[in-house]
């Protein structure tokens, strides 16, 4: 036990420092003591103050003047600073508190969980800060985000540049359509639109004319003035009669169909005419469509346009450009006008703006 | 019955989706007249959306044209025709991403720096300070993925509502709501260098 050291060993022996001084200290603890005063040099020189003080105070003279009471203060002071000096230098000597590993792990999770606090309220801003905008956060939510860009500086500069992008692009400068390119899309639909007016002139006549060309080769060949006015009859019609059945049965040739009355029934039957030529038995001459009737008309390229435009847009895969352009370029309008126009026999509208004067005063 | 809702509507007027329908459905049956109607009604905002989608004005009036021509043409086949205006941003929608393909096939990619001030018919009211912002927003704006870009020009500078984003890029209103909320924090990300930090 002699010569241990430690902080408990300097608080005892602090304890019995009076007692050893006063002579009273009790003899089992006196060679502790003097042990531990010998190898501590805290407390050696404690001790060695408190010596100094108690002769200090012994060999104070014995007066009675009116200094006695400054001097003993003064003496008293001295030995108080240098006392707690000395306790003060072997205190802080003492060896440190080392917390826990429990403790540490604790404070450690606290500062972790202030900091992530602080970062998921951050990250949380960050999603919500457009619902903020919208308004569309409880109210709860609404205030507690708010107060947290208030003392965050990154998060006041994530809302103020969510709020700088809302008005830069509701406020972004508008083109405005020009006149030229109005009526560039105005020519282009009273084009498709005239378009699909001929077309349905062109099926109604060219049916009338085939039919009634049937009907004269009906009437001639019944009469047995045959002269195979093949001028007049698609090739093809003429060519795949059989000789016999032609020879035998004339009449059954021509079932003349009389021209429809109603020329969108006559262009859906042309439209959806079969590519194959249906059974030679069952063949009669109806109208046989030329090349125009089937380049102006868009139902060929119907599906492939419809998928174009029902599609989602992330899926859309865009149609050959060629297709669209059956639709939205027609034939060269001269040839074909000129066609038409000897057919209908009567003016169209030039322009939608007549068309439109027109339908207003209606 | 097309006819009165066409006298009685200035040429200005937003129509209701009523008028809409009866102009569509007028359209639908040949009537250019009624089609031009709509052209008049869309015309502004189908430029708007193709040019913030193509930063090209020459290329946003193509698609324009290309845009009214196809509706024209199919309009016969849309069942929902009070559905017009988001039927016809769809087909904007398409088109652009068949201009930008284009452009890329021809190698004839967007310069950034290319993108100019808005051009626009009131010369006095230009600031150089407002060119510059709105050059920085539409380059940004081409900087996003095609598919992020259509929403924000959707919903932040078309003001399209959520129903109406859905119907035009054929999906649901949640995954409008997802897109946008990518799209925008996209955007926030890159806008966030340009705005100064004391600015609120
Ligand atoms: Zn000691
Ligand atoms: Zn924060």
């Amino acid at each position: 036990m002699a010569g241990e050291r430690g902080p408990r060993r300097c608080a005892w022996a602090l304890r019995q420092l009076d007692c050893f001084l006063d002579g009273t200290i009790e003899p089992s603890a006196l060679d502790a003591f003097v042990a531990h005063a010998r190898n501590c040099a805290s407390c050696a020189a404690t001790l060695a103050a408190a010596q100094r003080a108690r002769e200090a105070l012994g060999n104070l003279p014995r007066l009675t003047d009116d200094q006695l009471p400054a001097r003993i203060n003064a003496a008293v002071a001295r030995v108080a600073e240098n006392d707690t000096r000395t306790v003060q230098r072997s205190l802080a000597r003492l060896p440190r508190a080392k917390p826990s590993p429990g403790h540490r792990e604790a404070l450690r999770a606290s500062v972790a969980a202030q900091a992530s606090a602080r970062a998921g309220m951050c990250r949380t801003f960050g999603d919500r800060v457009e619902a903020l905008l919208d308004g569309d956060l409880p109210a709860g939510l609404t205030l507690a985000l708010e107060r947290h860009a208030q003392g965050c500086p990154v998060c006041a500069h994530t809302l103020a540049t969510a709020k700088t992008g809302r008005a830069a692009l509701a406020g972004a400068p508008r083109l405005a359509p020009a006149v030229a390119s109005r009526q560039r899309i105005r020519d282009a639909i009273e084009r498709i639109a005239a378009g699909r007016r001929r077309t349905r002139r062109q099926v109604a006549w060219v049916g009338a004319a085939v039919a009634a060309c049937l009907a004269v080769v009906a009437g001639l060949y019944g009469s047995g003035q045959w002269v195979q006015p093949l001028e007049l009859i698609p090739h093809s019609v003429v060519a795949d009669v059989p000789a016999s059945v032609a020879e035998s049965q004339p009449v059954a040739v021509a079932p003349a169909e009389p021209a429809p009355a109603t020329p969108p029934q006559v262009e859906m039957r042309v439209a959806a005419r079969p590519a194959s030529p249906p059974e030679p038995s069952r063949r009669a001459p109806g109208p046989t469509p030329r090349e125009p009737l089937w380049t102006s008309r868009p139902a060929d390229d119907a599906p492939a346009v419809a998928a174009n435009l029902e599609g989602p847009v992330d899926t859309y895969v865009a149609p050959p450009r060629e297709t669209i352009r059956v639709a939205s370029t027609l034939p060269p309008a001269a040839d074909a006008v000129g066609e038409s126009a000897a057919f209908s026999g009567h003016a169209e509208p030039t322009s939608i703006a007549s068309a439109h004067n027109v339908t207003l005063a209606l | 019955m097309a006819l009165e809702c066409l006298v009685t509507m200035g040429p200005r007027s937003v129509s209701t989706r009523s008028e809409t329908h009866v102009l569509a459905d007028a359209a639908a049956h040949g009537d250019t007249v009624a089609f031009d109607r709509l052209v008049a009604e869309y015309h502004e905002r189908v430029l708007n959306v193709a040019y913030r989608m193509v930063s090209r004005r020459e290329d946003a009036e193509d698609i324009c044209q290309e845009v009214f021509v196809k509706a024209f043409t199919a309009l016969p086949r849309l069942r929902d025709r009070s559905q017009f205006g988001s039927w016809l941003l769809r087909i904007t929608a398409n088109c652009a991403r068949d201009a930008l393909r284009r452009r890329r096939r021809r190698k004839d990619d967007l310069d950034l720096d290319e993108i100019g001030p808005v051009p626009s018919d009131d010369d006095h009211a230009r600031e150089t300070e407002r060119d510059d912002a709105s050059r920085v927003v539409q380059r940004l704006l081409m900087g996003l993925p095609e598919r992020h870009r259509i929403v924000l020009v959707l919903r932040d500078i078309e003001g399209l509502s959520y129903e109406e984003m859905a119907q035009a890029l054929s999906c649901t209103v949640s995954s409008v709501k997802n897109r946008l909320h990518r799209a925008r924090k996209l955007f926030r990300e890159r806008l966030e260098p340009y705005v100064k930090a004391d600015e609120v």
